[in-house]
């Protein structure tokens, strides 16, 4: 068994019915169609889809797997591809799945930071704290919200899906979708509430000069 | 599922209008508002200092994830070489194994799927039906029974073979009285005028102390489980008690395993009487595929609900007022959980007790014994289904909004667990080749006396009872989100149903019917099945029907019972009269 039925089956549910039942009966396809098919995919989208799986795993040697996966994937399901159109949230939607699966998986979750290496000039030293501060609450208030949470709100904010888009890569409907984002917004408020309570008190308490440190 | 509730909220339903200016500046971030409320919304915000500071930190916090983009890591180089590699690899596999790359796709598979199911459940659905009376005839020839008639547009009454359904009704001094509801016709379009109300058979009155929450008969309907609603500390008995005798649907016929196909007869709406009439087939069981279409009795409307139709047997001994023995109390019962397992021996719950602050555990009670007893201890377990002889149950791997659910399995004779793997809740259907199962992270918080579903979807997998589901493969079945679910399947395996609680109103829940292709293992969910229904606790499904007590009606009317019956030709419904504190026997 090498196609995953439940990737197919949202897809289906989430992108608009597909008109080509004539190809899709076909016994077979057109494989060398499809392989240079996915080259252009991968060509055009294989940036954003590593950054994304980055982004829920934070293992660059996984992500990349993971990326190698999903297309290897795409490549497998390739019939399942509705419209063109559609691909790069049919790709976002193989991505995802492929996250969450070995994300429950193994429960990595490393904790690798978001920012770093690629940053530019070096700004003020301040700064860095600062942002060193922000982005480890936001990091690690991103780790304690349900992995499809996390997902809805990267996919939203950082990948630019449109609504139906979102609804598709997340394998639900849109109103669906639009309910995960909200509970997501609530809970990442929540969580970020409650890991700058968590700086204050330890900034109020002896360990104060030791915190930047440890955020990693 | 929305954290704000499904159902269009009035103004007034709101806790707060703070909780409601939250609910719509949270909305506001990822799409316009309505009209009135976004006025409504700006108004509030000029208003309320913390409400405003709320929708700033909604803003604030967009603005910090979105810093997250400058962070854009480049993948490695050679990550198209290696794709390309693996893709060449598969390919080849492909070409090798005729099918063996199945990327013909699943998909496709659904889809003739759907078609030939779609044809046999509905494949005499009228193509654009004209003059509807001409379908609707005074009477009817058997062969007009046989022939092309169907649920049509305008709530032609559908015959079905579905087995009585039962609900315990209060009246408004409180008693409590056992109905029997015979189905024998359904519409294909609910609460079309025409559809006659669903009447009792029987009705018989039972004294119980305690209002029930959830009733479940046993396999043999001799017997059933309430579970009492809350007393003033929280806790709920566990109460068995004897159903009437009367009550037993025996003269049912057996539904046919394919989704049943007893062929219909089309009946006249009755236009002139509310009175449903009997087909003689309904009277006596017989495998004759042709029924007779002619009625042998009329039953008269009648306002005595405990009025037994002449054709059954009303036994002398049936006793007005059922034994009844508690076997748990001072438990809060937890979830929708409760079966007995297919021989009727056993019964399990999930509980915890209301008097300290200790998780659940998994109930167990021995019929005929006479106290239910925890087979767990580790106060954070909660009982799935039978499979079986075996109970099936599921426990967080540790504590957190969002961790891991772990499925095992507990012999009941010995005790003895069994760990399966990964999972949550798995539904076993009653052949043991398939299970239900929550695909997703679970909460456990407060100390582990609060476990749900924290975030996924109930998925439909195959099922092996030596290693728990199989992989993460499977068909999505509904996103459940963080709410509690009952799901459960009818007798032969070829339908379940799935209830979801509302997030903003845990009284009530939406409730869906599916199907599933007994020779593929594809889902299905044919024209008016239901689909997110509003729902009370506590559904009934087997026997070719679903039932389920619908949520009070605006205006003070009470609940309704809704029958959703389906044979090979298509798929109506019917309901009762409204009724005070109606909760359907499961």
């Amino acid at each position: 068994m090498s196609s995953d039925p439940s990737i197919l089956r949202v897809l289906g549910r989430a992108l608009p019915a597909r008109a080509a039942m004539g190809r899709a009966m076909s016994e077979t396809w057109d494989q060398d169609e499809a392989a240079s098919f996915i080259e252009t995919l991968f060509a055009k989208h294989h940036s954003e889809i590593h950054v994304y799986l980055l982004r829920m795993v934070r293992d660059p040697e996984l992500a990349a797997d993971l990326t190698q996966d999903a297309f290897v994937k795409a490549y497998r399901n390739y019939d399942t591809l509705e419209k063109p159109e559609n691909a790069r949230a049919w790709l976002y939607q193989i991505a995802h799945r492929v996250a969450l699966d070995e994300i429950r998986r193994r429960k990595i979750i490393r904790f690798l930071p978001w920012t770093g290496e690629s940053r530019g000039a070096a700004p003020s030293a301040e700064h860095t704290v600062m942002d060193m501060r922000l982005s480890a609450d936001l990091q690690r208030a991103l780790d304690k919200i349900p992995e499809r949470q996390r997902a809805a709100l990267l996919l939203a904010e950082l990948h630019d899906l449109t609504g139906l888009e979102l609804a598709a890569a997340l394998g639900v409907s849109h109103v669906a979708a639009r309910a995960l984002l909200t509970r997501a917004r609530e809970s990442l408020r929540q969580a970020l509430a409650a890991e700058r309570a968590a700086d204050a008190s330890a900034d109020r308490g002896p360990r104060t000069d030791a915190r930047v440190g440890q955020d990693r | 599922m929305n954290v704000f509730g499904l159902r269009k909220r009035q103004a007034e339903d709101w806790a707060s209008p703070h909780e409601r200016a939250r609910a719509r500046a949270v909305q506001r971030m990822d799409g316009p508002l309505g009209a009135t409320e976004a006025a409504w919304l700006d108004g509030h915000l000029a208003e309320c200092k913390a409400c405003r500071r709320r929708a700033a930190e909604y803003q604030e916090n967009r603005d910090l994830l979105r810093t997250l983009r400058e962070v854009n890591p480049s993948p490695p180089r050679d990550l198209w070489a290696r794709t390309a590699a693996a893709i060449e690899v598969e390919s080849r596999r492909g070409r090798r194994g005729p099918v063996r790359g199945v990327p013909i796709g699943a998909l496709s598979g659904v889809l003739v799927i759907a078609v030939v199911l779609g044809a046999t459940l509905l494949s005499n659905t009228p193509t654009p039906v004209i003059a509807p009376e001409a379908n609707a005839p005074a009477s009817f020839p058997p062969a007009a029974a046989t022939a092309s008639l169907a649920p049509g547009p305008v709530g032609t009454p559908l015959a079905v073979a579905a087995g009585d359904v039962r609900a315990v009704w209060g009246d408004a001094d409180g008693n409590l009285a056992v109905r029997n509801l015979r189905v024998e016709s359904v519409c294909s379009k609910k609460s079309d005028a025409d559809c006659p109300t669903v009447e009792d058979r029987s009705a018989t009155d039972v004294a119980l102390t305690a209002r029930p929450q959830t009733i479940i008969s046993s396999p043999d309907h001799k017997q059933a489980v309430i579970v009492s609603k809350p007393d003033e500390s929280n806790a709920n008995e566990v109460i068995v008690f004897t159903l009437p005798t009367e009550s037993t649907p025996v003269e049912t016929p057996e539904p046919s395993p394919e989704p049943p196909g007893t062929p219909e007869v089309s009946e006249p709406p009755s236009t002139e009487s509310a009175a449903p009439e009997t087909p003689a087939t309904s009277a006596e069981p017989s495998d004759s595929p042709v029924p007779s279409g002619t009625p042998t009795e009329s039953v008269e409307p009648s306002s005595e609900p405990a009025s037994p139709t002449p054709l059954e047997t009303d036994p002398p001994d049936a006793t007005p007022t059922p034994e009844a023995i508690a076997i748990a109390s001072g438990l809060i019962v937890v979830g929708q959980t409760e079966a007995y397992s297919a021989d009727g021996k056993w019964f399990a719950f999930t509980a915890r007790p209301a008097d300290s602050d200790l998780g659940p555990d998994i109930y167990l009670w021995r019929v005929g014994t006479q106290e239910a007893a925890p087979v767990t201890r580790d106060h954070r377990s909660v009982f799935a289904s039978w499979d079986g002889e075996r109970i099936v149950g599921s426990r967080p791997s540790a504590d957190g909004p969002a961790v891991e659910g772990v499925i095992f399995m507990i012999d009941p004779r010995t005790g003895e667990e069994t760990e399966l793997g990964v999972g949550w809740r798995p539904i076993v259907a009653p052949d043991g080749s398939q299970a239900l199962v929550f695909d997703g992270s679970v909460a456990a918080t407060d100390g582990g006396r609060h476990i749900a579903p924290a975030e996924g979807t109930l998925e439909l997998r195959d099922w092996d009872p030596d290693t728990g589901t199989a992989s993460s493969r499977g068909d999505a079945v509904i996103d459940v989100a963080g709410s509690m679910f009952d799901a459960r399947w009818a007798e032969n395996g070829i339908a379940f149903a799935v209830w979801v609680q509302d997030v903003a109103d845990p009284s009530f829940g939406r409730l869906s019917l599916y199907f599933v292709d007994p020779d593929t293992g594809e889902l299905d969910q044919p024209e008016n099945a239901p689909r997110e229904e509003p729902a009370l606790p506590g559904f009934s499904i087997g026997q070719g029907r679903l039932a389920w007590a619908t949520p009070s009606g605006q205006g003070g009317e009470g609940s309704r019972v809704q029958i959703v019956a389906w044979t090979k030709d298509g798929v109506g419904s019917a309901e009762t009269a409204p009724g005070d504190q109606v909760v359907v026997i499961r």
